[in-house]
Order: structure tokens, then C-alpha cells, then sequence
């Protein structure tokens, strides 16, 4: 019998309802398979059963004047509980509401500073174009239809990725021949105020995001 | 097998498992303020926290004014008790403090950095020898113990302990305290030889 199950063995014979199941499995194995196991069992048992039968040191005293004797020391109120001991869950709760009250907030005015944008994005949502460059198709440009018949869409597209890489001062390139008026911006005085507003609006929006 | 065919006690080590603490409504009483809540406690404990102080001071006197010591620290601490241990250990633990500050107090010369040391004097003082000569070889044969398996021992077997208080106590596993029941059981066995059979 190895030394872990004597231990469990003596705990067994202690205290059976103490030991996990699969430990009790276990002891019960090992009395089962080992004739020498329940001899040390009873062993232990009988030393226990000597030793919870000897005298208890000393002579009891008086319980109800023992109890008496505490009453008066410990008194008939409650034990005073310092103050902080009340209050001590109090203020993380109310360091807990504060810091959630500042945080909503805190996102509630971001909200509002998001709001004109979100405004204005209807706004500036000018009309719908047409998704699909088909041979046929109009490209609505600057509020304006511009038939794309007859022009290479490719190149068209391409055209428009080079405006996007232009730096302020480049000459606008010439790629779209005519498609956009580049080299006479006289269309650019025929806006009025709420066009020009809109085109504020939409570089803000852009610049923003 | 089971316990019943092994003549085990079935009923006194279901009474020992404190896996639902019958103190913990008392508790709850007297956080809720009722006052008599600790005098029950009191009545219930009184005698086992006696004796457990008894086996550390010499006499019968000292050890109720070391116990009524532990009630009136427990009352004033009973407000902040969690129960994360049992109520019975945690006033056992009270009692085992007050023990050792009361040896501290009284009795410098003798050595009492750990409860143990103090038991062994008090097992080997000729007054306390009571009972037949069994008795008093059983006593002699548990201050031979080392300090933990005697402490171990002695809280499972005099003061009828789980080996979970027993653990909380010795400040031990559970594993660990049933392995020093173990020795010291094994070690009085060794000691006392075939006496007890």
C-alpha cells in the first residue's frame, strides 16, 4: 500500500464523508484487493476511538456563568462600527456614477459635434448617378449629364484617377479631353451662393473624415 | 464497502462537514442587528473554544478569561466576518491568538512562538495527568508529536474539527492536514506499540 493511500485510508476511517468520491473509490479498492488494509483500518480506528475517549484537561466551568461573564463585557449594544466602515462601499459606487455620468457625456457632446455633418450629408447628396459606365451611358458631373458616347470609359476612369493625385498648383491634366471644361473656368461664375455653400460643406465633410 | 461495514461513525463525520455553516444565519442576524444573535453564538461555542484554550494555559480560571478575551474580540470583529472561512474556525482562530498572547503576557520564560510548545508543558505538568496509565502514556506519546501533526491531530480529534477548519486552522491544505493526521497517527501507533490494541 502506497503512502497516499494510507493517508486516505486513516482520513477514511476518520472521516468517510470528508473524501471525494473517486477517493473513497479508491480506499474502498484497496480494502477490497488487500487483506492487510482493513487490519491497519482497524488499528487506526481503535488508536481514534482511544484517544476521543480520554478525559478532557481541566474542569469545565460554570457555562451560564461563563456566558453571564462575556454579556457584561461585551455589553448590550452592538459593537460601534467606525464610520468609514459604512461608507466604504459608498464612495467607489459614487466615483463609479460619476466617472459613467462624465463618460456619457462625453459621448453625447461627440454626437453633437458629429450631428452637423451628419446633417449635411443628405444635403450635399446632390442626386443619384448612374453606377455602371455602359457604352450609352450619361455620367453626371457637376450637376450636369455629360453623354459619354463615343468615349473610352477606361480612359475616362483613369482620367479620374489623375485628379485625385493632382497638388495644389498642377496644372489639371488633359486627359479628359473637353470632358471637363479645365482650361476655361468661366462655368465656375455661373454658381450661385447655395452651390458654392454646398461645395463648402462637402470639403468640410471631407476634410472631417 | 462502506463506512457502516467498517463500524465507522457515519453521523459524527457528517456533523464535522462544514460545507453549509449552521452559524452562517446567526451571522446574518446580527449583521442585521439583532444583539442576541451572539449571545446563541456564544452558548454554542463557548465550551469547544474552552477547551481548545485549556490545552494551552495551565489552569481552568485562565482559560476562561482567555476565551471570554476571544468573545469579546470576535463581537467586535463579527461586523466585517465575511465568511470565508466557518464560524467556528474563525472564533477557534481567535481563540488560538488569544491563547498565545495571553502565554506571551504570563509566561515569558517559557518558549511560545508556537501554540505547540506551550501544549507539550501543559501535557507534561503532573497535575494534568488524569485517568489510567494508557491515558497518560497517549499523553506523553502526543507531545512527542511534531508541532504540526500534534496541532493537526488534536483540533480533528479533541475538538471534533473537519479536515477543512482543521486546514483553515493550521493554516495548511486540506491534502496537507490529511497528511499530518495520517503521521500522527501512524507516529502514535510507532510510539505506543501494541498498548492500545
Amino acid at each position: 500500500m502506497s503512502d497516499a493511500d494510507k493517508t486516505l485510508l486513516t482520513a477514511y476511517v476518520d472521516g468517510v464523508t470528508e473524501l471525494a468520491p473517486h477517493e473513497r473509490k479508491r480506499v474502498e479498492a484497496v480494502l477490497e484487493s488487500q487483506p492487510g488494509a482493513r487490519a491497519e483500518a482497524d488499528a487506526t480506528r481503535d488508536l481514534l476511538a482511544t484517544l476521543r475517549e480520554m478525559p478532557r484537561t481541566g474542569n469545565e466551568p460554570d457555562w451560564s456563568e461563563l456566558e453571564a461573564a462575556i454579556h457584561r463585557r461585551v455589553g448590550d449594544d452592538l459593537p460601534h462600527t467606525p464610520w468609514w466602515r459604512n461608507w466604504r462601499w459608498v464612495v467607489p459606487t459614487a466615483a463609479m456614477a460619476t466617472i459613467a455620468t462624465i463618460a456619457i457625456l462625453l459621448l453625447v457632446m461627440r454626437d453633437d459635434e458629429l450631428q452637423p455633418v451628419a446633417h449635411v450629408s443628405p444635403a450635399v447628396q446632390i442626386e443619384p448617378a448612374p453606377n455602371e459606365m455602359t457604352p450609352g451611358a450619361v455620367v453626371w458631373l457637376d450637376e450636369q449629364a455629360i453623354d459619354l458616347d463615343g468615349v473610352d470609359a477606361d480612359r475616362l476612369l483613369e482620367a479620374f484617377d489623375d485628379l485625385d493625385d493632382l497638388e495644389p498648383g498642377d496644372s489639371l491634366a488633359s486627359d479628359a479631353d473637353g470632358l471637363l471644361p479645365v482650361d476655361d473656368l468661366s462655368w465656375v461664375d455661373t454658381l450661385d451662393d447655395k452651390a458654392l455653400d454646398r461645395a463648402a460643406m462637402l470639403l468640410e465633410h471631407k476634410k472631417k473624415t | 464497502m462502506d463506512a457502516l461495514a467498517l463500524g465507522l461513525s457515519p453521523l459524527s463525520s457528517v456533523t464535522r462537514v462544514a460545507e453549509l455553516d449552521p452559524d452562517r444565519d446567526l451571522i446574518v442576524a446580527f449583521h442585521e442587528g439583532q444583539r442576541t444573535a451572539f449571545d446563541q453564538i456564544v452558548r454554542r461555542h463557548q465550551r469547544g473554544m474552552w477547551h481548545l484554550v485549556r490545552r494551552y494555559v495551565k489552569s481552568d480560571a485562565d482559560a476562561s478569561d482567555v476565551v471570554q478575551q476571544a468573545f469579546v474580540r470576535a463581537f467586535r470583529g463579527l461586523g466585517s466576518f465575511r465568511g470565508a472561512a466557518s464560524v467556528r474556525s474563525w472564533l477557534y482562530r481567535i481563540a488560538i491568538n488569544c491563547a498565545l498572547s495571553w502565554l506571551r503576557d504570563h509566561r515569558r520564560e517559557t518558549p511560545t512562538e508556537i501554540a505547540e510548545d506551550a501544549l507539550v508543558e501543559q501535557h507534561q505538568a503532573p497535575a494534568r495527568i488524569e485517568g489510567n496509565e494508557l491515558n497518560v502514556r497517549l499523553r506523553e506519546a502526543i507531545s512527542q508529536l511534531p508541532p504540526k501533526q500534534k496541532m493537526v491531530l488534536e483540533l480533528r480529534v479533541f475538538d471534533d474539527l473537519s479536515f477543512k477548519e482543521v486546514s483553515e486552522l493550521a493554516d495548511c491544505s486540506e491534502n496537507t492536514a490529511k497528511v499530518n493526521f495520517h503521521y500522527a497517527v501512524k507516529r502514535l501507533r510507532d510510539i505506543l506499540g501494541g498498548a492500545h490494541e
